[in-house]
């Protein structure tokens, strides 16, 4: 598999108060950005348990993006 | 992922399923709070004595739950039948609710009889009379 073919699944834990409402904002003012990034809104980066990262990972995502 | 470490997908998954297990085991969470609650109580934030705490308390608990959940796989499994009963466990608490209201109903019926006695007997026997209903509440 070449590189320019690699597509990894990334899932984003986004902080509701800061990261969530960055790609929120980033949507309204027609920015473009990956779709490979799947985004679970949580209310807090705290609220984001291990056991998140590792299911993510048995579930089949290639990376974990935790903003906050 | 796991190609750099040459690791087969179904390792690797197994790997990770037993770091979840881990992870979620309340034996684990347990010891992380309390070493947690341990470094706070000290007040010690250096990074040797955090490392030094970590390394007495959460490195066997994480040891002795990776090794325990990678021999036995079917504890779990055993688990689960016993997690059947689980559902007879709900109805107790609504006898204890039906139980509960039938008492909250009792004394309803006895302020109902109590009422009447109100009108006839003097204002201090009644004051006792409620004090005593309260009590038995």
């Amino acid at each position: 598999m070449s590189k320019e073919e690699y597509n990894p699944k990334i899932l984003g834990f986004l902080c509701n108060w800061c990261c969530y409402a960055a790609a929120d904002a980033a949507g309204v003012s027609r920015y473009q950005y990956p779709p490979n990034l799947r985004t679970i809104r949580v209310m807090c980066t705290g609220r984001v348990d291990p056991s998140f990262v590792l299911r993510g990972f048995v579930e089949g995502a290639d990376g974990i993006f935790t903003g906050g | 992922m796991g190609e750099s470490e040459s690791l087969a997908p179904e390792e690797l998954r197994e790997r990770l399923e037993k770091g979840l297990a881990a992870v979620s085991s309340k034996k684990v969470r347990m010891v992380y709070g309390n070493t947690a609650k341990a470094i706070r109580k000290e007040g010690i934030f250096t990074q040797e004595y955090i490392n030094g705490v970590i390394e007495e308390k959460l490195s066997k608990a994480i040891a002795g739950a990776l090794s325990a959940e990678a021999e036995p796989k079917t504890e779990p499994e055993k688990k689960s039948p016993a997690a059947k009963p689980a559902p007879a466990a709900p109805k107790a608490p609504k006898q204890k609710k039906a139980e509960k209201a039938g008492k909250k109903t009792e004394p309803a019926a006895k302020k109902k009889t109590a009422a009447p006695k109100k009108a006839s007997a003097p204002k201090k026997k009644t004051a006792a009379k409620k004090t005593t209903a309260k009590k038995k509440k």
